[in-house]
């Protein structure tokens, strides 16, 4: 029986977002459903990342005066990864806004949001 | 030096809770504009979450562009489109 931690829950709720997003994307019908089932996927992996930089019993990475760097180094929290999800939070964005014109357009042409429909490839 | 991780768990037992019911419930919705606020309020437990993770930058843009950003672009798509899912 392993103790349960804050990097526990971090890891179950990961898995949680990135099944219920990949299941939403796989077997979802409706495409504005499908661009929030990716914003959850994403938002999975983020916080897989963030969990793997968790150390038990750290502090936050900020050099605070009167703390030795070694002391730093051996309890801050990892922060490569928050690098990474700080980039991939930015990014998601831009992916998310372009998702979405591309399904603006779709409609336009196809007059549904069922992608179904659209693979029918019927044009209105 | 204060000891802040040993009492984060108890965020972390509620923002795991509100994360699993936000996600399942923003696609079970019928109404697209209700989804996208519902993602919205699962992307500020994960803010929370992330801030219990010791990193609270990373929760500070996420509750940012989470909260404000995502569902905006979301609701733009609805209203150009179809605000309910067709049959």
């Amino acid at each position: 029986m392993t103790e349960i931690t804050i990097q526990l829950l971090g890891f179950i709720a990961a898995t949680v977002l990135i099944v219920v997003g990949m299941g939403g994307m796989l077997f979802l019908d409706n495409l504005i459903k499908k661009v929030i089932a990716f914003t959850l996927l994403s938002d999975g992996v983020n916080l897989l990342l963030v969990a793997l930089a968790y150390i038990e019993g750290g502090i936050v990475p900020i050099l605070l005066p009167g703390m030795s760097i070694s002391e730093f180094t051996s309890r801050a929290a990892l922060v490569f990864p928050a690098g990474i999800v700080l980039t991939n939070i930015v990014i998601g964005v831009s992916t998310t806004a372009i998702l979405v014109a591309l399904v603006i357009m779709l409609y336009r042409r196809y007059g549904t949001l069922k992608a179904s429909v659209i693979l029918k490839g019927e044009r209105r | 030096m204060i000891e802040l991780s040993s009492s984060f768990i108890i965020t972390a037992y509620i923002m795991l809770i509100a994360i699993t019911i936000g996600a399942i419930a923003a696609l079970l919705q019928k109404d697209l504009l209700r989804a996208a606020f519902i993602s919205g309020a699962e992307s500020i437990a994960l803010a929370f979450f992330f801030q219990a993770l010791l990193a609270p930058d990373l929760g500070l843009t996420q509750a940012i562009v989470g909260t404000v950003l995502l569902p905006g672009i979301i609701i733009l798509g609805v209203f150009k489109t179809r605000r309910t899912e067709e049959d």
